[in-house]
């Protein structure tokens, strides 16, 4: 009988929001006297009858309706917004019959409290980088929010304390789930001969020290703020505009038998992301060798442990040609190729080496 | 295939002109089509071929996704069409404030002339597509059960990419820009058309490069690209991250050619093109191209840093004034030329696409705050 009741009264407001499982999912029911046919109906046709409003900032609720699916079963009338509603936000949903309105308010919860994101790690990793640096891997402990603002809060203070001018190029480049960000060094002042380094000048000068900030306003993909500076130091050594040379590169070759790791070392620090996917072992057959590699410190150096032991033979060390240093260097060319020097033959991608027993 | 070229040659400019090329149906664009729900893992660049045949950019999908929207009947807008904060309005339809979305792109469709709109929201990083017509209505654009084709992008040697930074239909192929985030990768796909998933030429990919003072010679990623045509030759012109405007001949865009670009016209430095468009106005054909100016603290171009600049499309025919002698727009401070002109109507457009052969439909920012949706006779 207690339930008949509650159910008599809860159905006695002509119109009201029922959150769904999560409160951002709602169904807005309205009890619909009249002649409206049963069955779906347009957001036209729906919209004159039933609107369901976002509550501005300054409390108008005259904006426009939020999309999503009408349908009259009986004579309830169910608004389902297409997307879900926003933390925090309040809306306001009217339902209209002839001269009379009946409104019904709902608030989605704030997004509960949790931890900052943290900056994780900022790729390259040494304080010695060249002038001519291309680019920063930011990696976050979350998902980050998107958006072109991101650049305003990403600065590089010079020795005195001051901004770099318009040090990005400001093009968003996120991974998948928006916890590692690409920032870019403007390549038209890293560039020769290219006009905008010509007339303002590199980003970075040789032999300096500067801070990369991140501001404590990031904000996570929930709108919640960073809360903490994060700064990286370091200094400028001179530009680095030459072609890697694999014949630079330290192998320590493993025994047979063993899983040891073999070892690579590079004179200068190589991009830390191209690392990690830009070399291969293959064996005698030109067949891959399994094993999990390792990005050393300052990407100064790698490792590879094979899964299954090393067999006396001999072995190949592949690199990929977009393999790059700091400076967008490759094996094939340097980052400026001076055209007016002669053309070099096709530099090697491999390095063979013999495990012995 | 049969295609319709409809070409005007000016005056002044006899050898160049700009093509305008259109197909006689949607089967034309896409074939072999499926009914579906495109399963896409981001909208980074929306265009649209003709007969309502709306191509999407994925990057980090790698593909291009083309669907036949069958949204063909004309609807004009007012003469006067404008829509303020249109910003808020988009967002309070998916019931968001104005702050939890990003328009990130716009492409009208020449088909109807409905404005489709690239629209992020902030806090479940979806991006969606919502349409507004000549009568105003903003209605989503649902990718569900529509008929489309999915073309992966062609995979070069060099590592995928991270971003498509324009799409440019071309009559007889599509090109697609792309960015990569981990290399100074500058690619630009050619996908033949019909685009078609079951073809046996998918097409490929190259990488595109700036030569500068004849001597430096770097890889260039290209922001927005357009397809020209002069003296009987195709190019198609793009622009660099750092304004130089570059025209490639199409036919060097060949499956593991290395395509140079010519600098072509030099805008002047600080400008991050964002979207070129062709027209044509008085027996004349114009390209008219929006940028971010991020040096616009130091040295604006006026108040807002979003700029827009009318070029004289004879400007791209140039085969003497290329790379170092390119057509500078300035000389120190001053105009160096009345071929390249900022159009001050078009001041603050952060989106822009051509609405009919009159109008543009941009998205602007307003001096004193907010979006605002115009439709603005092409200058």
């Amino acid at each position: 009988m207690l339930h008949i009741i509650l159910f008599v009264c809860v159905f006695a407001a002509p119109v009201r929001v029922q959150p769904g499982t999560h409160a951002a999912e709602v169904a807005v029911i309205a009890r619909l006297p009249g002649d409206v046919p049963a069955g779906k109906l347009t957001q036209n046709d729906g919209e004159k009858l039933l609107r369901f409003v976002l509550v501005s900032e300054t409390g108008d609720v005259t904006g426009p309706a939020m999309l999503g699916s009408y349908e009259r079963r009986g004579d309830l009338l169910t608004f389902t917004p297409r997307f879900r509603l926003t933390a925090g936000e309040r809306y306001l949903a009217t339902l209209t019959v002839g001269a009379t309105t009946f409104r019904a308010e709902y608030r989605v919860p704030a997004n509960p409290p949790a931890k900052p994101a943290t900056v994780a790690a900022v790729y390259p990793s040494a304080d010695e980088l060249p002038a001519n640096l291309l680019k920063f891997y930011l990696h976050f402990s979350k998902p980050m929010r998107e958006g072109p603002a991101i650049f305003d809060r990403i600065k590089l203070l010079d020795e005195k304390g001051e901004e770099v001018e318009d040090p990005w190029r400001r093009t968003e480049l996120w991974n998948e789930d928006a916890t590692r960000l690409t920032v870019w060094i403007h390549p038209g002042r890293i560039k020769e001969g290219v006009n905008l380094r010509d007339e303002i000048g590199p980003v970075l000068e040789p032999n300096r020290r500067y801070v990369l900030v991140l501001s404590e306003k990031l904000l996570d993909a929930d709108g919640r703020l960073l809360g903490t500076v994060f700064k990286k130091t370091f200094r400028t050594t001179a530009v680095v505009r030459s072609a890697l040379e694999l014949k630079d590169w330290k192998l320590d070759v493993p025994k047979a038998n063993t899983t040891q790791s073999l070892e690579l070392r590079f004179p200068r620090p190589l991009d830390r992301a191209l690392l990690g996917r830009s070399l291969t072992v293959l064996d005698a057959n030109g067949e891959l060798v399994p094993g999990k590699a390792t990005v050393g410190e300052r990407e100064q150096s790698w490792t590879f442990q094979p899964d299954r032991p090393w067999k006396v033979g001999d072995y190949t060390l592949s690199a990929h040609e977009s393999l790059e240093d700091l400076a967008g260097n490759t094996l094939l060319r340097p980052f400026d190729l001076d055209l007016k020097l002669p053309a070099k033959k096709e530099a090697p991608r491999t390095l063979r080496f013999r495990v012995g027993s | 295939m049969r295609l319709t070229t409809l070409t005007v040659r000016t005056a002044l400019l006899p050898l160049a002109f700009f093509a305008f090329v259109s197909a006689t149906s949607g089967a034309d664009v896409i074939k072999n089509a499926t009914v579906g729900t495109p399963k896409l893992k981001s909208i980074d660049a929306v265009k649209f071929a003709p007969d309502g045949v709306l191509l999407i950019g994925d990057g980090p999908g790698a593909q291009l996704v083309a669907v036949d929207t069958g949204d063909v009947k004309p609807m004009p807008w007012k003469a006067d069409a404008k829509t303020a904060k249109i910003d808020e309005k988009l967002a309070a339809r998916i019931g968001a404030q104005a702050k939890g979305i990003e328009i990130r792109g716009m492409a009208v469709n020449p088909a109807s002339h409905t404005a489709y709109f690239v629209v992020r929201k902030l806090d479940d990083r979806k991006t969606l597509l919502l349409t507004i017509d000549g009568a105003g209505a903003v209605s989503e654009y649902a990718l569900e059960k529509v008929k489309h084709v999915v073309i992966p992008l062609p995979k070069g040697e060099a590592a995928p990419v991270s971003r498509i930074t324009d799409i440019a239909w071309m009559g007889d192929r599509v090109l697609v820009g792309a960015v990569a985030s981990e290399e100074f990768a500058s690619k630009v796909c050619s996908i033949p058309a019909p685009l078609d998933p079951k073809a046996t030429t998918l097409g490929f990919s190259t990488e595109t490069y700036h030569v500068s003072h004849k001597k430096w010679e770097t890889r260039a990623p290209m922001t927005s690209l357009v397809p020209y045509e002069s003296n009987g030759k195709k190019y198609v012109v793009g622009a660099f991250a750092c304004t130089p405007v570059v025209r490639y001949p199409l036919d060097d865009v060949k499956a593991g050619a290395k395509v140079k670009g010519e600098s072509v016209i030099e805008l002047g430095s600080g400008n991050q093109p964002r979207t070129m468009i062709a027209y044509e106005k008085g027996g004349k054909s114009f390209v008219l191209m929006n940028t971010f100016r991020f040096h616009h603290k130091s040295k604006p171009f006026g108040w807002s840093p979003y700029v827009t600049f009318r070029m004289e499309s004879g400007l791209f025919a140039e085969n003497e004034k290329l790379n170092d002698k390119a057509i500078l727009r300035l000389t120190g401070d001053k105009p160096a030329t009345d071929k390249i002109t900022i159009v001050a109507e078009f001041e603050g457009t952060i989106h822009l696409d051509k609405l009919d052969k009159e109008r543009a439909l941009v998205v602007k920012e307003e001096k004193e705050g907010g979006l605002t949706l115009a439709a603005i006779p092409l200058p």
